[in-house]
Parts: structure tokens; C-alpha cells; sequence
């Protein structure tokens, strides 16, 4: 039974949110076609990206923030939230830009913006991302010239 | 669990607006790093519509020289977001002289040949040969918008004249600007006789501020303007703060602050000013905490303070010791943009070891990332 201020969400994996209202409106998305439908919205086909647990982490997220006041916790709680693997990461990165979340997304931009500052050279960013060299010799050659000082 | 498959990184399957906001979130050496990982990375960050905020910290730079063996110089840059100094490779100046300067965005040598480079790069360029070749001059680089192939234009101000290793210091030299597209040097009224030209950058600070170069007297306090469309000088005034021993003049964002010793009555501080710079009055922003004040300089003597020097631009202010007793320590101060708050910190030592040097030449310089990317 949905209370009034709550909203339904349903995922793609067919299961169903509640969440306050307030909260699922963080995401421009949800804004969007809460204006349209109501006080349900359905999320579609479209939300492949975002299985259950996204969801459900998601709204956690919200829930958190809103009850965290005070700065340091905050921080605290969201360098925890964050604290996840490569793949889990990227889940939440899609989720954050499909639902448009700003908050959430900015949170998971630095989180990966930290994991390339703590690289200390180009090789160790390739194998955290598994990213291919597809570099000509050449090219890699001029580019190292010109970053002697960054110990690329 | 995952379906990643480790030949399709998940990273690169994020759109290329993501990953872009990712970069963004960069300082300068990581995102270099990043430049280098793959093609792609590559072209997202050397793409001409990447804008970074974290390019707008200024970088403060410090070259060592050695009067008698050049193998001793060193050149160091302090990026203020990865809170880390670089040692900088030997910049192989085609002249291999003392007379070397930095300002905005470039190196320069101004004797005997007068030559420039992108910080951070060494891919020097003559330009034909001022008027008036000279030592020490102040140096700025100004954008006024014109048309042709470089934007930028140099201004050359005072210096002692070099003729053949004699140095002539009565000569009050003219102003020089330099246009990179005709590559042509403009004779302009002098630097007004109220200075006294002598050792210039020795001497003397400058700004470029709102369309003028100031030039300020260190120790005099005497304070003139050159407007740089008009192409003439202000009146000379005096811009001295009660108890102001010595001071610089530095562009900030929105502000001119004069950054310099004073003798309060609690003892020798470090102040800050903001300057109005139509009616040159100034109002004390911040004070150095005493504490860092006095890690920069080996003993509370007042004769020690006399070895600070102040450079700075955009929201940051570099104080330094051009001692080198303690491996020239320095501090910066951050201008807050939202609410013009101060804060100060130390900078960490440079990386050793740190040699000793006859002299000691600073700037503070934006790093832009056309600098380390191979030209198109």
C-alpha cells in the first residue's frame, strides 16, 4: 500500500521502490515524469542498467544524505559509499547519468578521478581500467619526451 | 557479480561527455598521465572543447642559477593541486644565460638574442632583435584580442642595457612590444625617471591588470601604470601601507594586491592588501600567521625578512626565501573565489637535493595543456 507522499518505482528487473517522494525527485529523471504521472512512476525498459540492488543502493543514498547534517558525517559516509569496485562503480556512474542525479554523479566522477591520481604512471592506469596501449611507437615516444618531468 | 570482460574496459564504455567530466576533476600531471593511457583518452583531453578548472590554479616557478658552473641550475614547478614540485628537465636556452625570466605561459632568454618557449616545453623561437637588447627587464604577456595567427603579445620594460658585457645603468630604456605576427618590436615612452630602472626585476614588481602593467618599487613603493592600448604612463604615485618595509603588486582575479613585510608593533608581519586601482587605497585583507612566518626564515632577525620575495597571479600568492640556508622554503595563499577568504599553508620542501645558487629567479605561470601536447 503506497502511502501519499511516496512514489513507486519499478525497475527493470521488475522490482518495485518506495520511495519518499522528496527523495526520488533528485533525479531529473523521476522529476520529470512524476509531473506527468501522478504519484507513480514507471521506469522502463530503457533502465537496463540499473538491476535491483542499484536501486535500492540509490535510494539509500538519498535517504543518507538527507539525513546526514552534519558536513564531516557526510563526507565520511559518502567516502564509504563510494569505497566500491571498478565494475560497481561504472553501475553506479550509468545509473547516476540515466537518472540524472547530480549529486551522485559528481560523487562517483571523483571517486574515479582518485583512482587515476593514485597511479603512479600511465601502465598502472591501463591496469586498473584494463585499457588496451593502442599506441604507435612513435606516438608514444613524443609523448613521453614531452612529460620527462611527470614521470609519466 | 559481473559480466565485465576484461578485453572491453567498462570505463571506455561510458560516453565520451562522462569520461570527459572525469578529466575535469584532474590537476594537470594526472591528467597529462591520463593523455598517455590511449588513443582515446588522448583525444578527449588534447580536443580543443576540454576545459578543466583545475587549470586555473596558477604554478609557481622557481629557476636556480650558478654564476660559474650551468650545470648547477636548476628549475623547479610547484603544482598547488597535487600540492608536489617537479624537477623540470634542462631547459637548453639557446643562450645559456643568466638572463632568463618567466611570465605568463612562457620562458624567456632577453640576452644577447632575445627568445621565448611555452613553459614547460623547449621549443624556443627568435624573434628579431629588440631596439634596445638589455638584462633584467620586467617582462609581461598580454592578449588584446587582435587578429593573426598568435594572440599574445610580450612587453619589455626597463632592464640595464647590455652592450658587448658593459653594463650601462643611467640609460633609461623604452618600452618594447613585441608582436609575434609581424614579428616586430614597438618603441614606446620609457618607464617614467621616478624609477630607478637599475637591476629591474630586482628591484621592482609588476601586474598585468585589467588592460595595464603596473610597475611597482619594491622598496621605493612608487607605483605607475602603462596603459597598453593608449600606449602611455600614468602619473607616478606612492603606495605604501603604514609600517610597509617592502612589498609586491600582484594580479589577482578580481583584485591588485600588495603583498609585503610591515613592522607592526607586535613585531614584523607579512600582510596582504587589497588595492583599489583607480584610487590606490588599500584595506589589509589577511596576515601570515606568525608561525609560518617564521618557519621560512632561519632566526626572527629582521635582516632575515629581507631575503622574501612575493609572486602570484589569480587566486594564489606565493611567498618564498630566496636564502638558501633552508633550501629556499616557501608558503602560498589561497584567495578564496567564493567569499575572498585567505588561507595560508606551507608548500613542501623541493625535491632534493637542492643546490645553491647565485640567484634565484621566480614567477607564477598557468600551465595549458597546448604546452605539452606535440604541436598539430
Amino acid at each position: 500500500m503506497l502511502l501519499s507522499k511516496n512514489s513507486a518505482l519499478e525497475s527493470k528487473d521488475n522490482e518495485i521502490f518506495e520511495v519518499e517522494e522528496s527523495i526520488a525527485i533528485q533525479s531529473e529523471l523521476i522529476k520529470t515524469m512524476t509531473t506527468m504521472v501522478n504519484s507513480k512512476a514507471y521506469v522502463n525498459e530503457r533502465n537496463q542498467m540499473v538491476p535491483e540492488a542499484r536501486c535500492r543502493k540509490q535510494a539509500n543514498y538519498h535517504v543518507e544524505q538527507n539525513n546526514k547534517i552534519v558536513d564531516e558525517e557526510l563526507s565520511d559516509w559518502e567516502s564509504k559509499f563510494f569505497e566500491v569496485d571498478m565494475d560497481d562503480l561504472h553501475e553506479l556512474f550509468m545509473a547516476a547519468n540515466y537518472l540524472e542525479i547530480e549529486s551522485l554523479l559528481n560523487g562517483v566522477t571523483k571517486r574515479v578521478g582518485d583512482f587515476i591520481k593514485a597511479c603512479k604512471n600511465v601502465e598502472v592506469i591501463r591496469q586498473t581500467f584494463g585499457i588496451n596501449n593502442d599506441f604507435a611507437a612513435q606516438q608514444e615516444e613524443e609523448i613521453r619526451k614531452l612529460n620527462s618531468w611527470n614521470h609519466i | 557479480m559481473s559480466d565485465h570482460n576484461p578485453k572491453e574496459p567498462n570505463i571506455n564504455s561510458l560516453s565520451l561527455d562522462l569520461t570527459q567530466l572525469i578529466f575535469s576533476s584532474l590537476p594537470l600531471p594526472s591528467l597529462l598521465r591520463a593523455s598517455a593511457v590511449c588513443k582515446l583518452w588522448n583525444s578527449l583531453i588534447s580536443s580543443p572543447s576540454f576545459t578543466s578548472p583545475c587549470l586555473s590554479y596558477p604554478w609557481f616557478f622557481l629557476f636556480g642559477l650558478h654564476n660559474t658552473s650551468s650545470r648547477n641550475n636548476q628549475s623547479f614547478a610547484f603544482d598547488p593541486l597535487s600540492n608536489a614540485w617537479f624537477l623540470l628537465p634542462r631547459l637548453d636556452d639557446p643562450s645559456s644565460s643568466s638572463a632568463f625570466l618567466g611570465s605568463n605561459g612562457f620562458f624567456f632568454t632577453t640576452t644577447p638574442n632575445f627568445s621565448y618557449t611555452p613553459v614547460l616545453k623547449s621549443a624556443w623561437r627568435f624573434t628579431s632583435p629588440l631596439k634596445f637588447s638589455r638584462l633584467n627587464p620586467l617582462l609581461g604577456v598580454f592578449y588584446d584580442g587582435s587578429s593573426g595567427g598568435f594572440g599574445f603579445k610580450f612587453i619589455v620594460v626597463g632592464g640595464v642595457r647590455f652592450i658587448g658585457g658593459l653594463v650601462d645603468i643611467e640609460d633609461r630604456l623604452a618600452v618594447e612590444i613585441y608582436d609575434p605576427n609581424r614579428d616586430s618590436w614597438e618603441l614606446c615612452p620609457a618607464l617614467p625617471a621616478d624609477f630607478r630602472s637599475g637591476n629591474s626585476s630586482q628591484s621592482l614588481s609588476s601586474a598585468l591588470f585589467k588592460g595595464k602593467f603596473y610597475v611597482f618599487g619594491i622598496y621605493s613603493c612608487f607605483v605607475s601604470s602603462f596603459d597598453l592600448r593608449n600606449r602611455v604612463w600614468s602619473e607616478v604615485q606612492t603606495l605604501r601601507p603604514p609600517g610597509v618595509i617592502f612589498s609586491f603588486l600582484i594580479p589577482c582575479n578580481d583584485m591588485l594586491v600588495l603583498a609585503g613585510m610591515c613592522n607592526a608593533p607586535r613585531g614584523p608581519s607579512f600582510n596582504l592588501w587589497k588595492i583599489d586601482e583607480i584610487t590606490l587605497e588599500f584595506s589589509e585583507i589577511s596576515i601570515m600567521p606568525q608561525s609560518l612566518l617564521h618557519s621560512l626564515v632561519e632566526s626572527e632577525e629582521d635582516e632575515n625578512f629581507a631575503s622574501l620575495k612575493c609572486v602570484g597571479m589569480g587566486n594564489l600568492i606565493y611567498v618564498f626565501n630566496e636564502e638558501y640556508h633552508q633550501k629556499y622554503p616557501s608558503c602560498l595563499c589561497e584567495i578564496s573565489a567564493e567569499n575572498g577568504k585567505c588561507s595560508w599553508r606551507r608548500v613542501p620542501q623541493l625535491p632534493l637535493p637542492v643546490n645553491k645558487f647565485h640567484k634565484v629567479i621566480s614567477f607564477c605561470s598557468t600551465v595549458s595543456l597546448s604546452h605539452s601536447f606535440p604541436q598539430q
